[in-house]
């Protein structure tokens, strides 16, 4: 089967579902097992900040299934899976 | 207004009239007309009626009930149509009036 | 000539029925049509409708009502009326005409199926009638929306939007389908007539006829506060059908109107939330949405339901609430999402819109007050690209609408919060947990996958927005967009600062 000869190191595609601050929406965000957390944080408020949400000068956290996550960790990492939920908020 | 029923007109050069019929057919009952343009809502506590008979004071002698029908957008309460008249009122109150009269509607 | 009077006869006709000699009853209403459950068979003798009409009655009427509502369409065809009514309002008319006339050609089957199946001669009798009404108002709604084809190619999505796979068509394909072909008829009976027609279908037909009018449109006003004189008739079979239920099986009779009142709640949020209270100019709002959705819906049902023996649904709380919130979320997403509609939905965020908006719903700039800003800053600096979307947003595996629904939280944040679940080791997320616990108690009666899982499945290719839009059928000649902009030009001289986090989450 193809999944048992995939490289480890191949990233895959985990397509989430992310909610940013105080966005009014939850959308769908692509991102990879590769992507580190602070990648994942980037990659959602693409589609927010300046958009909907005003951009702040504060760095960003994720929270996934009630933990708050690490920066430094890797979605495979973190145990961020396909479908799953992923929160963003401004740290401050 | 407490258990308010009654029906809603949509707009017509008639629907005054009509509720002019609908006021003497209620005598003595406290009735809220609500206009909002395009509909008006006629409402009463538990019971109204409106009778072929003020029917064809108010709007000739050749109104037919059923062209109440053309008017007759919504209500509240239940519903009961005869050739004679139209009732609308609440299920408690329609129960215990069919207990009284044997089911006659 | 003196003819006899109705009730003088019509039961002779109405109740004639059938003594089966090569088949037995389950041949003829078998349970997964007719849906009898606990009820005993016998109990449907009792059934008996509360607003009675004869055939010759119902030709008489619905002549005089088509006669009428065409005398004012072809007066007002040589009017220059269409020309002078806003953007904002036609908007409202495509979404009906759209998100409407097929429904109605659904509805025809509907009332088909309780006119064969229904279990007594007269529901099927009533139901028959139902079924020409609604070909009535499939009929009339497709002809008076393709009149303007000709003006406004939007106005073809008329007919076309069922048939397509836009988000709003599978939405509603979704809802109506298991209100009015998947289920039984006692169902039915429930879902559509009770539920749906002596409560929601007033809302967009008779209350928005009050801003129709007010807006200067004779016509659209004309047409639909005529289709609901049919509803208001044969919507009654549903009292005495669920009468009958209620005796025998009364947690099935609250399940089916629960559960399609909180589906008809969703789309009508959705559809009628935004045309009254953003596609209509300010002033020429009757009231808002809640306040028609409180004078048509919420003590009216309630009522209703109570007077047959029911309870208040389980998620009153939920949908209360909701009523401050739905429909604003729904409108940004709409507006944000414009290309993925076929109308041309005004923003309608003008100070003068957002003072009536404050007035009327008294968090409006508190939870949606900032986006609409950030929105308006993008649209006056000339970067209308920040206004359009790069992504889907989240679609409710059971409503299909995007999950876009904040709540206040305990610490005093307004927050879109995660409502999931997982099935079979798959993730399914919702909008609320009213769709979520209607999806759990139906998992194995539904089969409707969102967009989210469609595209997620390859099933949309190329998996981009231009990929997007052509799955949904949108061409550039009527994909959706804002008619102007000209609602941001007041807010140019806006200092754009960005706003003090506080302690509890208010922004100052």
């Amino acid at each position: 089967m193809s999944e048992s000869v995939t490289d480890a190191a191949e990233p895959q595609l985990v397509p989430v579902n992310a909610i940013f601050h105080t966005d009014f929406v939850q959308i769908l965000v692509p991102v990879t097992t590769a992507d580190t957390i602070a990648e994942v944080a980037e990659k959602v408020a693409y589609h927010v900040e300046g958009r909907r949400v005003h951009k702040q000068d504060a760095p960003k956290v994720v929270f996934h299934g009630g933990r708050r996550l690490d920066p430094r960790l890797t979605v495979a990492d973190a145990g961020i899976g396909p479908l799953d939920h992923v929160r963003v908020e401004y740290d401050v | 207004m407490n258990n308010a029923v009654g029906p809603v007109f949509r707009m017509g050069d008639e629907v005054e009239l009509v509720v002019a019929a609908i006021e003497d057919d209620n005598p003595d009952t406290e009735i809220e007309v609500t206009d909002r343009g395009a509909y008006v809502r006629v409402e009463a506590p538990d019971r109204l009626r409106v009778t072929q008979e003020s029917l064809r004071r108010h709007l000739g002698p050749t109104f037919e009930i059923r062209q109440l029908q053309t008017m007759l957008s919504a209500f509240s309460g239940r519903i009961s149509t005869t050739s004679e008249e139209i009732v609308w009122e609440w299920g408690a109150g329609r129960r215990e009036r069919l207990a009284r009269t044997g089911g006659e509607a | 000539m003196t003819l006899l009077k109705r009730e003088e006869w019509q039961h002779l006709v109405r109740d004639v029925d059938w003594t089966y000699s090569y088949v037995d009853d389950e041949a003829v209403y078998p349970e997964w049509l007719s849906g009898t459950g606990k009820v005993p068979r016998a109990a449907w003798r009792t059934w008996e409708e509360d607003y009675k009409v004869s055939y010759p009655e119902y030709v008489s009427t619905q002549r005089e009502k088509e006669t009428a509502a065409y005398a004012v369409k072809a007066a007002l065809q040589r009017s220059n009326a269409f020309d002078e009514l806003s953007e904002g309002w036609k908007s409202s008319t495509k979404m009906h005409y759209g998100g409407v006339a097929l429904v109605e050609f659904e509805a025809v089957l509907g009332e088909l199926k309780m006119a064969r199946f229904g279990l007594n001669p007269a529901w099927r009798n009533m139901a028959a009638f139902g079924a020409l009404d609604e070909i009535r108002h499939a009929q009339i709604t497709m002809f008076f929306g393709h009149e303007f084809v000709g003006r406004d190619p939007q106005y073809d999505w008329t007919q076309k939007m069922f048939h397509t796979n836009d988000w709003v068509a599978i939405s509603l394909r979704s809802l109506f389908d298991s209100m009015m072909v998947t289920n039984n008829v006692v169902d039915l009976a429930i879902q559509l007539p009770l539920t749906f027609e002596t409560g929601f279908t007033n809302l967009q037909f008779v209350a928005l006829s009050a801003d129709a009018l007010e807006s200067g449109d004779v016509n659209f006003a004309n047409m639909i506060s005529s289709i609901q004189t049919d509803e208001a008739r044969h919507a009654q079979q549903g009292g005495p059908t669920l009468e009958i239920l209620v005796e025998h099986d009364p947690v099935r009779a609250q399940w089916v109107i629960d559960k399609a009142f909180w589906g008809s709640a969703r789309a009508f949020a959705a559809l009628t939330g935004p045309a009254m209270d953003y596609y209509t100019p300010v002033e020429h709002r009757k009231q808002s949405y809640r306040e028609f959705m409180e004078e048509w819906i919420i003590d009216q049902f309630i009522r209703t339901i109570e007077d047959y023996g029911l309870r208040r649904p389980w998620f009153w709380d939920e949908f209360m609430k909701g009523l401050d919130t739905w429909h604003h979320a729904l409108h940004m997403g709409l507006w944000f999402w414009r290309p993925t509609i076929w109308w041309r939905p005004t923003a309608a965020v003008t100070k003068a819109d957002r003072e009536w908006l404050q007035e009327k719903y008294p968090n409006w700039e508190a939870v949606y007050g900032d986006k609409w800003d950030v929105i308006i800053d993008a649209v006056n600096a000339g970067n209308v690209e920040a206004t359009l979307p790069e992504t889907l947003p989240w679609l409710c595996s059971l409503c299909h609408l995007p999950c876009c629904n904040a709540t206040l939280g305990r610490d005093g944040r307004w927050r879109v919060r995660d409502h999931s679940l997982t099935h079979n080791g798959v993730t399914y997320h919702f909008c609320t947990n009213g769709c979520r616990q209607i999806w759990w108690k139906d998992k194995d009666t539904l089969n409707s996958p969102t967009v989210i899982d469609r595209f997620l499945a390859g099933e949309i290719q190329p998996m981009d927005v231009g990929g997007i839009l052509n799955y949904m059928g949108l061409t550039p000649d009527v994909m959706g967009d804002d008619p102007d902009y000209a609602w941001a030009a007041e807010y140019r001289d806006r200092v754009t600062t960005t706003p003090l986090q506080v302690a509890g989450g208010a922004q100052a």
